[in-house]
């Protein structure tokens, strides 16, 4: 699932005050992910992740839950707009945050709606029989999904009630953790600075923490720009997230290519005026500011036009 | 003039129909060098001879004597499946994903079922296999459930997981190997399996294939083909294997050998990166084709030629027909 799709909301959940959960569905199968993964969600040409909380094994429906901030955004557009019955458009599921299968325990750590991947990790957790614990942060009367919380993690869950709570229960479980532990944590920046902090303090690895920021992703569609086709004498404009090559291709310019992706070099091109902004695994570091080809698949313009040598 | 191997060897030969090899060699392209291969898979390509590519994983016309094959080592030498403790879930994912994909193709023979109460039953009426097993079980039949796939399908299996970023090998079901171990692969990174083939480890091939695998996404599905020269029909070329063989027979072949009955050994890959655990799932099918068949497609036989003549002596080396390269390209032209 690349593109976008569209899911049904099936039900929709008053979580807390200010928390909803989202259950979306399709007639189609829903691929499996990876715990920690999030979804694209789009509304009215705005898009934003939101952890699903699953563990990702054999997804029934995908589950989301999103907090209203009171500051307009897509969050409080999704609670005020999407009802029972209605469509999401959404796309991945993707993965950022995923697991370390082979840690020797895991730490999750979880501030306010940052809970939302680690349901997902301790759910997935507890299916793998994998050694973890969980620290949950949260404003009293104002914690999502806490039954569902204690109900996995039973004796392996500290809870606190407040940042001050929160700032002491991870100094000591950072203190107490096994050689060969792996901490993730998500929740608002301050509470990823102190875990980080602390992490160093003890003498953590960085490799072994794991943060997972309320950022949207590096979606990274490009910026817009021009080509003109030399043989042709044909300008084609070049939309952001449209790769070079899709648009050659429409207008019937045959490119030969493979894998799409940047990194088997079939798809190579000539340049004969502009800079190409390279964003391919191909061009060996020596070349990288060469200005004479390009692979279209992947590669963009760093100048307004490019002409290209087709 | 015939090779007669000092011991016998009872490994049977095995021969792919034509008309569903995975020709190597891209359409009239007369020269042959590494480059990273790689394309998107499930989609049929057509060769001279016939089509390839249409499944990931593909129950074909050699199934009964491949898998009659792979049983038989299988149950001879257990090592040959091997997996660290963490590969647990990974390996249930290919398990459920290659009998899924392989179970539509033969619904005569296979039967696969999720009931309501979790569990997952897996029926192969070809080959008497029937069990139960609900997804997480440390053991499918008796099997690690990678080795329980391997007795399912005729790809060797491996997986790979990420780690700080490499990739590592953190599972093996392989039993039809080129020359090389697989059991020993076990654990290994994927730079050091890399490590022995000439010219890829310094070009920087290697790290830019393994930032691609890195980059997959979940579900993605690519593949590429490999090839080689051997002397025999026998599926399995391994190290392991290789007590199993007369030392001098691939040297002395080399001079004696009836041209026509070297083997073209080609290695369908595919790679999965698979969506819940994220583990790449590497797959392996190995086909064999006799040259004397293939000079019998007339575009087949010019290209291989060209390909065999051309191709750098170190390159020759490494596909097994260095030695004997002059003598190989008399016959083509005969
Ligand atoms: C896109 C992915 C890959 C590329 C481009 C690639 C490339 C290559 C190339 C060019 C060779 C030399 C083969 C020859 O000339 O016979 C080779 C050999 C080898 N590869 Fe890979 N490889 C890939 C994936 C993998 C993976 C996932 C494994 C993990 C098991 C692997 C294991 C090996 C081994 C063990 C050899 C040496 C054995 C032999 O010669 O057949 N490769 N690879």
């Amino acid at each position: 699932m690349t593109g976008d799709d569209r899911l049904t909301v099936a039900a929709v959940e008053q979580t807390t005050v200010d928390v909803r959960s989202y259950v979306l569905t399709s007639h189609r199968p829903l691929r499996p992910y990876e715990p920690g993964s999030h979804l694209v969600v789009g509304l009215d040409g705005v898009r934003t992740c939101y952890s699903l909380t699953d563990d990702g094994t054999a997804p029934d429906a995908y589950r989301i839950s999103v907090r209203r901030t009171g500051r307009g955004g897509l969050s409080d557009a999704l609670h005020d707009t999407v009802r029972v019955g209605g469509q999401l458009s959404v796309s991945g599921p993707r993965s950022a945050f995923p697991p370390v299968p082979h840690a020797r325990h895991h730490l999750f750590v979880a501030a306010g709606i940052g809970i939302t991947p680690i349901l997902s990790h301790l759910g997935a957790a507890r299916r793998w029989g994998r050694s973890c614990s969980v620290v949950y942060g949260y404003r009293s009367g104002a914690a999502a999904h806490l039954e569902l919380v204690r109900r996995l993690a039973g004796a392996d869950l500290v809870e606190a009630p407040g940042r001050t709570a929160l700032a002491s229960a991870v100094a000591e479980a950072v203190e107490r953790q096994p050689v060969g532990t792996h901490l993730y944590a998500c929740g608002p920046r301050a509470v990823l600075d102190l875990v980080t902090d602390r992490c160093a303090a003890a003498g953590w690895p960085p490799e072994r923490v794991h943060v997972e920021h309320f950022t949207a992703p590096d979606l990274d569609a490009g910026a817009p720009f021009e080509v003109l086709v030399r043989s042709s004498g044909r300008r084609l404009p070049v939309p952001a997230g449209v790769s070079l090559l899709e648009v050659l291709e429409r207008d019937g310019v045959a490119v030969d290519h493979l894998c799409r992706t940047g990194v088997c070099g079939r798809c190579r091109i000539g340049v004969l005026a502009g800079t190409p902004e390279h964003r391919d695994l191909v061009l060996p570091a020596a070349l990288r500011d060469a200005a004479d080809r390009m692979y279209p698949c992947v590669s963009r313009a760093g100048t307004a036009e490019l002409e290209l040598d087709l | 003039m015939t090779t007669a191997p000092r011991t016998p060897d009872t490994a049977p030969s095995y021969a792919t129909p034509l008309a569903e090899l995975a020709w190597p060699f891209e359409p009239g392209a007369d020269t042959y060098r590494y480059w990273i291969n790689v394309e998107r898979g499930r989609r049929p390509v057509a060769t001279a001879a016939g089509s390839w590519g249409r499944h990931v994983l593909e129950v074909d016309g050699g199934y009964p004597a491949v898998m009659a094959e792979r049983t038989a080592i299988l149950d001879r030498e257990p090592r040959r499946c091997s997996a660290l403790p963490h590969a647990l879930p990974a390996a249930w994912e290919a398990l459920e994903f290659g009998l899924a994909e392989i179970a539509p193709q033969r619904p005569d023979l296979f039967r696969l079922q999720r009931g309501d109460d979790g569990v997952l039953r897996w029926r192969n009426d070809l080959l008497g296999t029937r069990w139960s097993a609900r997804t997480g079980d440390p053991l499918v039949d008796g099997a690690h459930p990678l080795a329980a796939l391997a007795g399912q399908v005729q790809e060797d299996l491996f997986l790979l997981g990420p780690r700080e970023d490499r990739l590592y090998v953190d599972a093996v079901a392989a039993t039809f190997t080129g020359s090389w171990s697989s059991s020993f692969s076990l654990g290994m990174s994927f730079a050091d399996l890399h490590s022995p083939v000439p010219r890829i480890r310094d070009s920087g091939m290697v790290d830019r294939t393994e930032r691609f695998l890195l980059s997959l996404d979940p579900g993605d599905v690519y593949r590429r083909t490999n090839w080689s020269i051997y002397d025999s029909g026998r599926l399995d070329a391994s190290l392991e294997a290789s007590h199993r063989r007369d030392p001098g027979h691939a040297v002395r072949s080399a001079t004696e050998h009836r041209y026509g009955s070297l083997r073209l050994r080609v290695e369908l890959q595919h790679l999965v990166r698979l969506p819940a655990t994220g583990a790449l799932l590497f797959l392996i099918k190995t086909q064999l084709a006799a040259f004397a068949d293939i000079v019998t497609v007339p575009q087949w036989a010019g290209q291989l030629r060209s390909v065999l003549a051309e191709l750098p002596e170190d390159m020759a080396a490494y596909k097994g027909f260095a030695r004997y390269r002059p003598g190989l390209l008399d016959w083509f032209d005969l």
